[in-house]
């Protein structure tokens, strides 16, 4: 037995989080990466701007509705002033054609992207993890048949499938909660297959086996032997699918079948915006809410990769 | 070898058919008619079961599923009489908007969709597999720090800020590129790369990093196994040495391209809404917005049949290249 | 007295980290003549492996040689690229411990082979060389050798492995082989075919065989002479009876009395004789001090004092039986007491 086995042995019949979180070096690793703090301010400084928006827009004065056709050039609505009007009363300009406040749209939108990337991620990862230690604990059909399920996915043509089900989507269901679902459907494969692996190589380990031999029941063997050591890997597969699907949703957007309405939304404002990129005319309606858009996918998939070194997890599919 | 490439295809044939079963369930069972759009307004009643059983959207999914699937060997025919359209095998469907079969309307736009994929792909294989290779031999050298960045910002940013970026950049700052466009390659083979460089580099960026990465930890695996270390004690130089490193690196690299087929159309969505081409996924969405089911189901099930082929062909390759999966 | 096959000749092996240049081997030398086995014995981390290596020039980066070594009359340590490629494969071949890991999972068995041969001699068409490799494959015992060559490692068992392994390393017919381990890796009963093999292929063949082990068993079967390293350094040399019968070096007397023995009930005149473990954990020259890298778990240190602790023995003559060749012992006692007094 290994040092590290032998404290791992030690670590077990405490739960789960209480295990992970008793690492009292995680977070000391992780501050020390500097990529890794890097990009969780990165994603951390949009989040709570998204989650703050009313008041932030409050502050600023403004609301992510009213025109403001004053502050556009009358002859091709392109915003007045420089870096598309930006000013102490629009911080980040105005929105060409309509004149509304960019700032506003941007910290809502945020907040619209990231409650569904959260959501779909959440809902994803969850049913990934249960499926993926099921897999490795009962092995045998299950695992056949689960893994015939993933192969089949794998088929998928992905995006082209969530936007051929968005267009078919009725007018009177929320596009919102139905993106969580889509996004979820399509993201559980790629994490299940991982972690269905690695919790079949934990159920063939010694102390799983000793365990086993002692007569204890299933459900104790996974609580208390496979879980602990699946914890880290599960929050590293959240954090790297986050990024993802804040891309999939603002790309849904942009393909103008995601968000609909007047909500308003990073991927739509970036879509809007193309007309004003061929023509030349205002660069700054992309730059602003695109510089956010990367700001939190970069940041998001900085924090997941720094989390996976700190957590020491091997990612890689074996596919 | 013979059983496991039998194997190889069956599969490969029952997962298109189960795709294509649960797309058209999905689309045509449980999905607003397509007929209310097609019979205009006003739609009284009959005329609208009229236009249903034309289009013969009145069935269930599985009679339509089954009608999909002759069609793709023998054809289909629509209505009787004068009114009687017949789409030829292999049938994807009629679009009544578009008065044409959707096989046709595929086999038009196929050919951008290709080229920019099969551009896109040559350039990632070979940034990729480059940078990979080039960071492991000088690991921790200037190249390794510059392509595990590239490979960081690739993997992350979405494809349409990068084509965005693209496009602002090279199209309309340096005015070095065609932004939009498409010239076929029959015509011109000059202007056909020209116009497709730009939406080339925005997928090969995205797509590249997952080789750098996946070349730089194999060979670097390679380079220190004991296999290559024998190789040497046999008196082989180290160039003849690295050339066998290589064959280990194909293994993964294949696997990993079979499955970003699909990236690779799903990108291509992207980049053909940014650089206004006109391929399967412009067609895709010009029928999600004119809600002709028969183009969406289509092109979805097209794209699936690429995916498909390209997994098998992967499948197929592994053995070659590893004789370890011969067995299987 | 004809020229050794292998001489090495105070070679010190260091390797170079973060700016740190520590000895993994010091001072060693070895002489090795044809037909003759070396055992060079050791625990792990005690420079065998890196020996081998060294003789062959494939140490691992950051590491370097200094020192002389001749094989087959070719300075191996001055030798440029071309006469190393020359020299490996053809003068001096090596078997590998684990020999999964030593064949390339994407080439048939024959293929390995015929790369051996046409390494060495481009003419060699590739059907002659699959032809040599079919002939060899039979000389080392592999059942219908022409339909074992077109077959993959992963195919063949741990000893038929290795026995293609041995084939691989022999076709060229190399004065020396270097055998790290090669029995390591496999059942007790395949141990003995592979050694037993050895034995007969380097009696057919007149080549000298350095043969790497940490298990004493294995040393008694095959080997002639046995070198004994201890972090590093020489702790004692001698022919195989000197250093089973009469060892002066506590470490050997260690290792001895940690070995079983299927004759411990005669040589003991049938009193049960327990299994000793030599106490404390293997040092690294790294760490070693000016004195005896061997003290700290040394039971007789006591007995002559503070001089392991300040200086480090070097190899004086010992007594040797008829017949045996030199007998060199690294300790500053003359005589070691009987063996059961020497683990503490």
């Amino acid at each position: 037995m290994s040092i590290a086995e032998i404290q791992q042995a030690e670590g077990r019949g405490t739960p789960a989080l209480g295990r992970f979180l008793r690492k009292r070096s995680v977070v000391g690793r992780f501050l020390r990466k500097r990529s890794g703090v890097a990009g969780l301010i990165m994603l951390v400084v949009p989040l709570v701007a998204g989650l703050c928006a009313p008041l932030l827009v409050q502050i600023e004065g403004q609301d992510p509705s009213t025109l403001h056709t004053d502050l556009l050039d009358p002859d091709g609505g392109r915003p007045l002033g420089a870096f598309g009007g930006v000013s102490a009363d629009h911080w980040l300009g105005v929105v060409p054609v309509t004149g509304v406040d960019l700032f506003a749209q941007i910290v809502y939108g945020i907040r619209s992207s990231l409650f569904i990337a959260f959501g779909a991620s959440i809902l994803s990862i969850a049913f990934a993890a249960v499926l993926g230690t099921a897999m490795g604990y009962f092995g045998g059909w299950l695992n056949a048949v689960a893994g015939r399920v993933i192969d089949f996915m794998f088929g998928f043509p992905g995006l082209m499938f969530v936007i051929a089900i968005m267009a078919i989507v009725p007018p009177e269901m929320p596009r919102g909660l139905v993106l969580v679902l889509v996004l979820a459907f399509f993201g559980w494969v790629t994490p299940a297959r991982i972690i269905g692996a690695q919790a079949g190589a934990i159920n063939a380990r010694a102390f799983v086996e000793a365990a086993r031999a002692t007569g204890a029941p299933p459900w104790q063997i996974i609580r208390r032997e496979m879980l602990p050591h699946l914890f880290g890997l599960v929050v590293v597969l959240f954090a790297m699918s986050l990024p993802g699907n804040v891309s999939v949703v603002a790309g849904l957007s942009f393909l103008g079948v995601g968000l609909r309405g007047d909500v308003p939304d990073l991927g739509k404002l970036l879509s809007d915006s193309l007309p004003w990129i061929y023509s030349g005319a205002d660069v700054w309606y992309m730059l602003f809410p695109g510089a956010v858009v990367f700001l939190i996918v970069f940041g998001a998939t900085l924090a997941g990769d720094a989390l996976r070194d700190v957590l020491d997890v091997r990612t890689e599919d074996a596919a | 070898m013979i059983v496991y490439i039998a194997r190889r295809m069956v599969t490969a044939v029952f997962m298109l058919l189960a795709i294509a079963f649960v797309t058209i369930a999905l689309f045509f069972g449980a999905s607003k008619d397509p007929a209310r759009a097609m019979c205009g307004k006003p739609c009284p009643p009959e005329t609208r079961a009229k236009v249903s059983a034309y289009m013969q959207t009145d069935q269930s999914a599985v009679w339509q599923y089954t009608e999909f699937v002759k069609g793709l060997f023998v054809g289909r025919t629509y209505g009787e009489g004068a009114q009687q359209v017949h789409c030829d095998a292999p049938c994807f469907g009629y679009s009544f908007p578009n008065r044409s079969d959707v096989t046709t309307l595929i086999a038009e736009r196929l050919p951008v969709t290709l080229s920019l994929a099969f551009g896109a792909a040559v350039l990632c294989l070979v940034v990729g597999i480059g940078l990979g290779a080039l960071s492991a031999i000088r690991k921790g050298g200037i190249v390794d720090r510059f392509s595990t960045g590239f490979a960081m910002f690739g993997l992350s940013v979405p494809t349409f800020l990068v084509g965005l970026l693209v496009l602002q950049v090279f199209g309309f700052m340096l005015n070095a590129l065609p932004y939009s466009g498409f010239v076929s390659f029959s015509e011109s083979p000059t202007d056909w790369a020209w116009h497709l460089i730009g939406p080339w580099m925005v997928l090969s960026f995205i797509l590249a990093a997952g080789y750098i990465r996946v070349t730089r930890t194999q060979l670097l695996n390679e380079l220190s196994a004991d296999h290559l270390v024998a190789m040497t004690a046999r008196g082989a130089s180290t160039r003849q040495v690295n050339r066998h490193a290589v064959r280990g690196v194909m293994v993964p690299v294949v696997a990993m391209f079979a499955l970003d087929v699909t990236a690779l159309l799903g990108g291509s969505v992207i980049a053909e809404k940014v650089f206004s081409l006109h391929g399967l996924g412009d067609l895709l969405l010009s029928g999600v917005n004119e809600s002709d089911l028969s183009i969406v189901v289509g092109v979805t099930l097209f794209s699936a049949f690429l995916i498909i082929v390209g997994n098998l062909i992967a499948d197929l390759l592994m053995p070659l290249l590893d004789p370890r999966i011969r067995r299987a | 007295m004809p020229d050794p096959v292998l001489q090495v000749e105070d070679l010190c092996v260091s390797f170079t980290s973060g700016g740190v240049t520590a000895d993994v081997v010091r001072d060693l030398s070895v002489r090795l003549d044809g037909g003759r086995t070396l055992a060079v014995v050791g625990e792990s981390g005690s420079g065998k492996t890196i020996t081998g290596r060294a003789i062959m020039r494939l140490l691992p980066r950051g590491a370097s040689a200094r020192g002389r070594i001749v094989v087959a009359g070719r300075e191996m340590l001055s030798a440029d690229e071309r006469e190393l490629r020359r020299a490996r494969g053809s003068d001096v071949a090596m078997v590998f411990q684990d020999s999964m890991s030593a064949l390339s999972p994407y080439l048939d068995i024959g293929a390995h082979i015929a790369q051996a041969v046409r390494l060495h001699d481009p003419s060699v068409t590739r059907r002659a060389a699959r032809a040599r490799a079919v002939e060899m494959l039979d000389r080392v015992g592999i059942p219908e050798p022409a339909g074992a060559v077109r077959r993959f490692p992963h195919e063949f068992s741990g000893g038929m492995r290795q026995r293609a392994v041995i084939a691989m390393a022999l076709v060229n017919r190399p004065a020396l082989l270097i055998a790290d381990e090669p029995t390591t890796a496999l059942d007790v009963t395949v141990q003995a075919q592979i050694l037993a093999l050895l034995r007969e292929l380097q009696r057919e063949y007149g080549m000298a065989m350095l043969l790497i082990s940490h298990d004493f068993g294995v040393v008694g079967r095959a080997a002639d002479d046995v070198l004994v390293l201890y972090a590093g350094r020489q702790a004692e040399y001698g022919s195989l009876r000197d250093i089973f019968e009469q060892p002066a070096h506590p470490y050997t007397a260690g290792l001895r009395a940690a070995t079983p023995r299927l004759d411990a009930r005669l040589d003991t005149g049938g009193e049960r004789t327990r299994l000793r473990a030599i106490p404390g954990a293997p040092t690294s020259l790294r760490d070693a001090g000016p004195g005896c890298a061997f003290a700290p778990r040394c039971g007789l240190a006591d007995q002559v004092g503070e001089r392991c602790v300040v200086e480090a023995p070097l190899p004086t003559v010992r007594p040797t039986s008829e017949g045996g060749g030199p007998h060199l012992a690294a300790c500053h006692l003359d005589r070691l007491p009987a063996l059961k007094e020497v683990a503490r």
